[in-house]
C-alpha cells in the first residue's frame, strides 16, 4: 500500500519526518518498503492561452508566468484555459538539458508533462492537468500536494486494520501517545427521504452481515486537485469526482464503497447469491460468469455488482449521472476471498474485505463520503440511510494477565506500561484482579484473539529491542540425527573427497524423460499445477535428473562430468506418496587428463569403485549381480546388494538411450549411472568391526596366472580359491584379453597364504598352489598361462 | 725433503678421483715412491742425524697419509653429491591421484547451520516433501480460505496433498509423536510455484522448534542472535515484528548488511539491513494441534532460507545457479581447482 505522508500528517502530526515514521512503523510491524520524495523535475505551472492545430500536433500558446511561449505537443486533448506542468527549454530534465525544437514555422520552447513523466504512474495516455487556481509560473515543488513523500508499506495479511491512512495513523498514535484528528463530517439533507426512493433486501445475512445505502443528487465532474493527487500517490487512477470520492474514503478510512447510478437500477437492491451461470460485465469491461457460491448485489432483474469485489458496468456512474446510490457494506471475508479467487479478480476492495473491514465503519464512512460529495459534487443528499443488519457488532473481550504476558516475552513491563500501550491502541481495559485485566478489542482488529496476541501488541509498541536476549535451560535430550540423514551427509563428504561434484536438481521432471528410466507410470506422482510441462512429475529415480545435469554441462563445453546427487525420489501410495532418499552418481568423459595418465575415459569399474565406497560408508561390502534394469546396457550393468537385499544398480546407459539425449555413442566414452537407495541401506545391519588375532608367523605369497573362458566370472574364481586351506588373501593384478583365442582371457593374481602353527615348507606351499590349480581346472576348465 | 713435500701437495691439488688418488699414493708412498726412496738416504748418515732425519721422514709420511685420507673423503662426498644431484625431480609437477570434488554450497551451508544448532543442543529431524495440506497449512493455523495462503503459491498433487511450501509441517509431525520438551532443527527442500530472478520453485529451509515449560520470546532472541553471530561473524542483529499464522508474537530478523557494513547498498536496498529469517513464539493453536497443552507449554520456532544464507556467505548473486549444476560453478566450492578441463 502506498500513501501520502502529507495526508497522514492531517490525521496525526507528531513532528516525525517521513523517514522517521517509516523506521518506527517498520519496527512496529508495519514494514515500510520505501520512502520516496516526490520529484517535480523543475517543472512549473503553465496555462494554455491558445491552441492551434499543426497536422497531428497541437501548438499551445502557454503562459508560464513571466512570458508566453509556444509549446508543441502530440496530445490533442489539450484545451484553452487548462493548466499543465511545464519544463522550459534550456532547463535540466532528468539529467539532460531540454532543447528547443522546431516544427515548421513554430519553435517549441518547452514540454508538458504527463504523470508518467512525473514518475507518479506506470504509463499515461495523456498529459496531466493541474488545478486552475494555481498561479502561472509557480514551481510545482512549492505546491502542497507535490511537496510530499510517498510511503510504501508491505503489510502482512493480519493487519487489515492498517490498510488506510487512518489505520496507519492509529499505529502512529500508539507509538507516540498523541491523538488523531478525524476529518470533519458535516452535510445537510433534503426533505426527500431515501426510504421513499429505494429499498434493500438482504437474502444472505451470513455473507452480507450489514449493508447500508445513501442517496444523493450529484453533478459529475473531475474531482478537486488534492483528491486526485492523493489517489494518484496511492496508486489509484482518478476517474471522476464520485468514483474518486469513494476511493478517497476507502484510502482514508479503510471502507470500500461503491456508487450506483440510481436511474440505471431496476427497482430495489437485493443482496443474494448469484444464480449458476449468471453473467455480469464488471467495471473493467470484462464479462464474468458467476456461480451460486458468489454473492452479488442485484437489482430486481440483474446483478449490478460482485459483492465486495467490483461494480457492474451497466449501473456505473458516468458524466450523465444525476443521482447516486452509495453502498457502504460489510461482507464476509471468506466469501469475498473465494469469489475473488475463483474469478481471478483482485481489487482494492476485495483485498480489504477478504482481510476484514470494520463492520462498525459503514455509516461513518458513508457520512464522510457524503460530506465530500456535498462539497465537491454539488451533492443534494436525501435524508436518512438504509442500514440493514441483524445484529450489533460488539467488541471482543479477552481476559489476560500481566504476568502471563511477561512470562511469554521474557520481559518485565509494569502493569501501568502494559495498560498504557493497550489504551493507546484504543482498547478498553477493565481490572479483574491484581494481575488480570479484561480487554475490549476494537472491531477493526480481526487479528487479536488471545493473550499471545496481546503480548505481541505490547512488545511491538514498546519495541522488540526492549526485550533482552536470554538462553533457555532445557533438559538434555540425547537425540541423534536421523540415520538416513547421517548416512547422506557422510556419503556426500566421501564422494566429494573422492573427486565427485555434488549437484542439486529439481525434484520434478519431465514425465516423457522419466518414462525412459521407469516404465511404471502408475506409481508416478504428478503435479496438478506444474509451472511448466517439463516439470510435471515427481522423479522416481535420480538418473533422470543427473542426465539433465549432464546435458547442461555438455552444452557448456564440459569434457569431464563426474557428478552425484543425494535427494529424494517419490512414489504414489494411494492418495499420498512414499519417499526414499537416494544417492545417484553419473560419470561421463575423461577420468583424468594429466602427466601420468592421459585422457582415459570413465568406465564401469570407476563407478563400481564409487558404489563400493558408498558400501564402505554404510559399513558393508556390497555384492554385485547381473542387473535387469531396462535403461542400462544389458551386458555392462549390475545390481548392488547389501546383505542380500537389492539397494541399487550401476552400469552404462543403454545404447538406445544415447539417441534420446543426442549424445554420441562412442566406443569408449560412455555414460555411467548408478544409484543406491539410502533409506534401505541405512536400515541394513552394518558389519561390526571386531578385532581378530594377528598372524603369529609371516605370511607367504605366490603369483599365478591362468587362462579361462571369458564367460567365467572372477568373483566365482576368487570364491573357489578361498575354499582352499591356508589361503588368506587373493588379489587380481592383471587381466589380459588379447590372446589369440578371442574367447579366452588370462588372469594373473597373487595368493597370500597364512598358517599359525608352523612355518610353511616349500613342499607345503607347492601343495596348496597345486590344489588351487586343481580346483580351478576342475571347476572352470582353467589352464595355466602358457600351458 | 722440502721439495718432496711441496711437490706432493701440488700434485694432490689436481687429484679428481679415486684412481688419481691411488696413483699419487703409489708415487710417494709406494715401494718405489718418492718418500720411500728418501729412507735410502738414511744409510750414509750419523746416528744422531739418522734419528733426526728418520723422525722427519716419518712425520712427512704421516702428513701425506692424513692429506690422502682427507682427499679421499672429499672425493667420496663429491661423488655422493653428484649422484644426488642427478636424481633431481621437479617437485612442482602436479600431485598424483588425489583430487577433491566438492559439496554443493547448499549442503555446505546446511552442514554449517546444523553444526551450530547441534552445539546448542538441537536435534535434527526430517519430514516428507510431499505433505498433507493438513500438516502444511491447516494444523499450522492456516485454514483453507486464509489470506496467508497467498503468501505461498503452492504446488498441488491433489486437493489434500501438496509439495510442502515450508519445513514448518515438521513441527506438527514431531509434536504429534513426541512429548515435550522438543528441541530440533529440520532442514530440507521446499517448493513454491514461483520462478523469477529472485525465486526458485524449489529451495531449502531450515526449521527450528523448541517447546518446553517457560520458553520465552527473549530465549528466541538469545538463540537466534547467538546463531547469527556464529554464522556471519560479529554482525548487528535486529528483531522486527511481523506475521506468520503459526507464531504469535512473530518477528523477522535482520542483520546489519554484511556487504556495505550498514551504510546502504544495492544488496540491502539502502536500508543497511538484510532480512535473514522469520521466527516467533509457537501459536497456542499450533501447540494444541500438536497435542501439547498451551497452558503448560510455550515454544519458539524459526525458519530460514538456506539459499539466502549461502548467497550472502559466498557472494552468489543469482539463485538459479544453485540448481543449474554448472560444473564451473560447483568446482568453485572445491579447494582443488582446475581438474575439470
Amino acid at each position: 500500500m502506498r500513501l501520502s505522508y502529507r495526508w497522514l500528517k492531517e490525521f496525526i502530526d507528531v513532528g516525525w519526518s517521513a523517514h522517521e515514521i517509516a523506521d518506527k512503523l517498520t519496527m512496529a510491524g508495519l514494514e515500510v518498503d520505501s520512502v520516496e520524495k516526490i520529484e517535480t523535475f523543475g517543472s512549473i505551472v503553465g496555462e494554455i492561452v491558445d491552441v492551434k492545430r499543426l497536422n497531428n500536433l497541437a501548438v499551445c500558446k502557454t503562459d508560464v508566468g513571466d512570458r508566453v511561449i509556444d509549446i508543441i505537443t502530440a496530445d490533442l486533448s489539450v484545451k484553452k484555459g487548462e493548466k499543465l506542468p511545464v519544463v522550459l527549454a534550456g532547463s535540466d530534465f532528468k539529467g539532460k538539458t531540454l532543447e528547443k525544437k522546431r516544427f515548421g514555422e513554430y519553435i517549441s520552447e518547452g514540454m508538458f508533462l504527463s504523470l508518467e513523466e512525473l514518475e507518479l504512474e506506470e504509463s499515461s495516455s495523456e498529459l496531466f492537468r493541474l488545478d486552475s487556481s494555481f498561479k502561472n509560473g509557480t514551481p510545482l515543488e512549492t505546491i502542497d500536494e507535490f511537496d510530499d513523500f510517498i510511503i510504501e508499506l508491505e503489510l502482512t495479511p493480519n493487519r487489515a486494520d492498517a490498510l488506510s491512512v487512518l489505520g496507519i495513523a492509529r499505529d502512529v498514535k500508539a507509538l507516540s501517545g498523541r491523538s488523531i484528528t478525524l476529518p470533519e463530517i458535516k452535510f445537510s439533507t433534503l426533505d426527500k427521504k431515501i426510504s421513499d426512493t429505494i429499498d434493500v433486501d438482504i437474502l444472505d445475512y451470513e455473507n452480507c452481515p450489514r449493508y447500508t445505502l445513501a442517496v444523493s443528487e450529484v453533478e459529475v465532474k473531475p474531482a478537486p486537485f488534492f483528491i486526485r493527487m492523493r489517489l494518484i500517490k496511492s496508486g489509484i487512477r482518478a476517474i471522476n469526482n464520485i468514483v474518486d470520492i469513494t476511493n478517497y474514503v476507502m484510502m482514508a478510512l479503510g471502507q470500500p464503497m461503491h456508487a450506483f447510478d440510481l436511474k440505471k437500477l431496476n427497482g430495489n437492491i437485493i443482496v443474494r447469491k448469484a444464480k449458476s451461470g449468471e453473467k455480469i460485465t464488471a467495471l473493467d469491461g470484462k464479462e464474468y460468469i458467476l456461480d451460486d457460491s458468489m454473492l452479488v448485489i442485484a437489482d430486481e432483474r440483474y446483478p449490478v455488482a460482485i459483492a465486495g469485489v467490483m461494480g457492474g458496468e451497466f449501473s456505473s456512474v458516468d458524466e450523465n449521472t444525476k443521482t447516486i446510490a452509495l453502498e457502504s457494506a460489510f461482507f464476509n471475508p471468506v466469501s469475498v476471498r473465494l469469489t475473488a479467487r475463483k474469478l481471478k479478480l483482485h481489487t482494492e476492495s476485495s483485498h480489504r474485505f477478504e482481510r476484514g473491514v470494520d463492520p462498525n465503519l459503514c455509516l461513518e464512512a458513508s457520512k464522510y463520503a457524503l460530506t465530500l460529495i456535498e462539497k465537491y459534487a454539488d451533492g443534494k443528499i436525501y435524508s436518512g440511510f438504509i442500514d440493514r443488519k441483524k445484529q450489533e457488532f460488539k467488541r471482543k473481550s479477552l481476559s489476560v494477565s500481566f504476568g502471563g504476558i511477561n512470562r511469554l516475552l521474557g520481559s518485565d513491563y509494569t502493569s501501568d506500561e502494559i495498560v498504557e500501550v493497550l489504551t493507546n491502541l484504543n482498547m478498553d481495559v477493565e481490572k479483574e484482579g491484581s494481575d488480570r485485566v479484561k480487554i475490549y478489542v476494537p472491531t477493526y482488529r480481526f487479528d487479536i484473539e488471545n493473550e499471545a496476541d496481546i503480548a505481541e501488541e505490547v512488545a511491538r509498541i514498546k519495541g522488540y529491542d526492549t526485550i533482552e536476549p536470554t538462553y533457555p535451560t532445557v533438559e538434555a535430550r540425547f537425540k541423534v540425527k536421523d540415520e538416513t540423514e547421517k548416512l547422506s551427509d557422510e556419503i556426500a563428504r566421501t564422494l566429494a573427497d573422492l573427486g565427485l561434484f555434488e549437484t542439486k536438481n529439481y525434484s520434478f521432471v519431465d514425465d516423457r524423460k522419466l518414462r525412459l528410466f521407469d516404465k511404471n507410470v502408475e506409481h508416478f506422482v504428478y503435479l496438478k499445477n506444474p509451472l511448466v510441462d517439463t516439470q510435471n512429475v515427481m522423479r522416481t529415480n535420480l538418473a533422470v535428473s543427473l542426465m539433465e545435469a549432464l546435458l547442461f554441462n555438455l552444452s557448456k563445453g564440459a569434457r569431464s562430468v563426474p557428478i552425484f546427487e543425494i535427494g529424494r525420489v517419490f512414489f504414489k501410495d494411494g492418495d499420498f506418496a512414499k519417499e526414499f532418499v537416494k544417492v545417484g552418481i553419473l560419470l561421463y568423459g575423461m577420468r583424468s587428463f594429466n602427466w601420468h595418465e592421459k585422457g582415459e575415459y570413465f568406465d564401469f569399474y570407476d563407478l563400481k569403485g564409487f558404489t563400493r565406497a558408498i558400501g564402505g560408508v554404510v559399513g558393508i561390502e556390497p555384492d554385485y549381480t547381473i542387473s535387469e534394469e531396462a535403461f542400462l546396457h544389458p551386458t555392462r550393468s549390475a545390481d548392488i546388494l547389501m546383505n542380500g537385499d537389492k539397494v541399487g544398480y550401476l552400469g552404462e546407459l543403454h545404447p538406445d538411450l544415447y539417441k534420446e539425449y543426442d549424445i554420441k555413442f562412442d566406443k569408449k566414452n560412455r555414460v555411467l549411472i548408478g544409484e543406491v537407495n539410502l533409506t534401505i541401506a541405512s536400515s541394513i545391519k552394518k558389519i561390526d568391526i571386531l578385532y581378530e588375532k594377528l598372524p603369529t608367523l609371516p605370511t607367504v605369497w605366490r603369483d599365478l596366472a591362468i587362462v579361462v573362458r571369458r564367460s567365467v566370472k572372477w568373483a566365482d574364481i576368487e570364491a573357489e580359491i578361498k575354499r582352499v586351506d591356508y589361503v588368506y588373501k587373493v588379489a587380481l593384478f592383471d587381466v589380459y584379453d588379447k590372446l589369440d583365442d578371442k574367447d579366452k582371457v588370462s588372469l594373473a593374481f597373487r595368493v597370500v597364504l597364512k598358517r599359525d602353527d608352523k612355518t610353511f615348507t616349500e613342499e607345503e606351499i607347492e601343495r596348496v598352489i597345486g590344489e588351487i590349480y586343481g580346483r580351478l581346472k576342475a571347476k572352470f576348465n582353467a589352464k595355466l598361462r602358457g600351458e | 725433503m722440502e721439495n718432496v713435500k711441496r711437490e706432493f701437495e701440488e700434485e694432490l691439488k689436481s687429484v679428481k678421483n679415486f684412481e688419481e688418488l691411488k696413483q699419487l699414493k703409489a708415487a710417494y708412498l709406494g715401494k718405489k715412491g718418492k718418500l720411500t726412496s728418501l729412507f735410502k738416504k738414511l744409510k750414509g748418515l750419523s746416528e744422531g742425524e739418522k734419528k733426526e732425519f728418520g723422525r722427519k721422514i716419518n712425520e712427512l709420511k704421516e702428513h701425506f697419509e692424513r692429506l690422502l685420507e682427507e682427499k679421499s673423503k672429499e672425493i667420496f662426498e663429491a661423488i655422493k653429491r653428484e649422484s644426488i644431484e642427478s636424481e633431481a625431480i621437479d617437485i612442482t609437477l602436479p600431485a598424483r591421484g588425489i583430487n577433491f570434488g566438492s559439496l554443493h554450497p547448499i549442503t555446505k551451508t546446511i552442514m554449517e547451520i546444523e553444526d551450530i544448532f547441534r552445539s546448542m543442543g538441537f536435534g535434527v529431524e526430517v519430514g516428507p516433501e510431499i505433505e498433507l495440506d493438513l500438516f502444511n497449512f491447516e494444523l499450522l493455523n492456516i485454514p483453507k480460505e486464509h489470506p496467508a495462503r497467498d503468501m505461498q503459491d503452492t504446488f498441488y498433487i491433489n486437493d489434500n496433498v501438496v509439495l510442502r511450501t515450508h519445513t514448518s509441517p515438521t513441527q506438527i509431525r514431531v509434536m504429534k509423536r513426541q512429548k515435550p520438551p522438543v528441541m530440533f532443527i529440520s532442514p530440507g527442500r521446499v517448493y513454491r510455484r514461483d520462478s523469477d530472478i529472485t525465486h526458485s520453485p524449489m529451495f531449502h529451509q531450515v526449521e527450528g522448534l523448541l517447546v518446553d515449560k517457560n520458553i520465552r520470546f527473549s530465549d528466541l532472541k538469545g538463540i537466534l542472535t547467538g546463531f547469527l553471530k556464529l554464522f556471519f561473524g560479529d554482525v548487528k542483529v535486529r528483531f522486527r515484528p511481523s506475521y506468520f499464522p503459526f507464531t504469535e508474537p512473530s518477528a523477522e530478523v535482520d542483520i546489519g548488511c554484511i556487504i556495505c557494513g550498514g551504510k546502504g547498498c544495492r544488496v540491502c536496498s539502502n536500508t543497511g539491513f538484510l532480512e535473514v529469517l522469520g521466527c516467533g513464539m509457537v501459536h497456542p493453536n499450533v501447540l494444541k494441534n500438536g497435542g501439547y497443552d498451551p497452558e503448560n507449554y510455550t515454544g519458539l520456532a524459526f525458519g530460514l532460507g538456506v539459499e539466502r544464507f549461502a548467497m550472502l556467505k559466498y557472494g552468489i548473486d543469482n539463485i538459479k545457479l544453485f540448481f543449474e549444476n554448472d560444473l564451473r560453478f560447483l568446482e568453485q566450492f572445491s579447494y582443488h581447482k582446475g581438474r575439470l578441463l
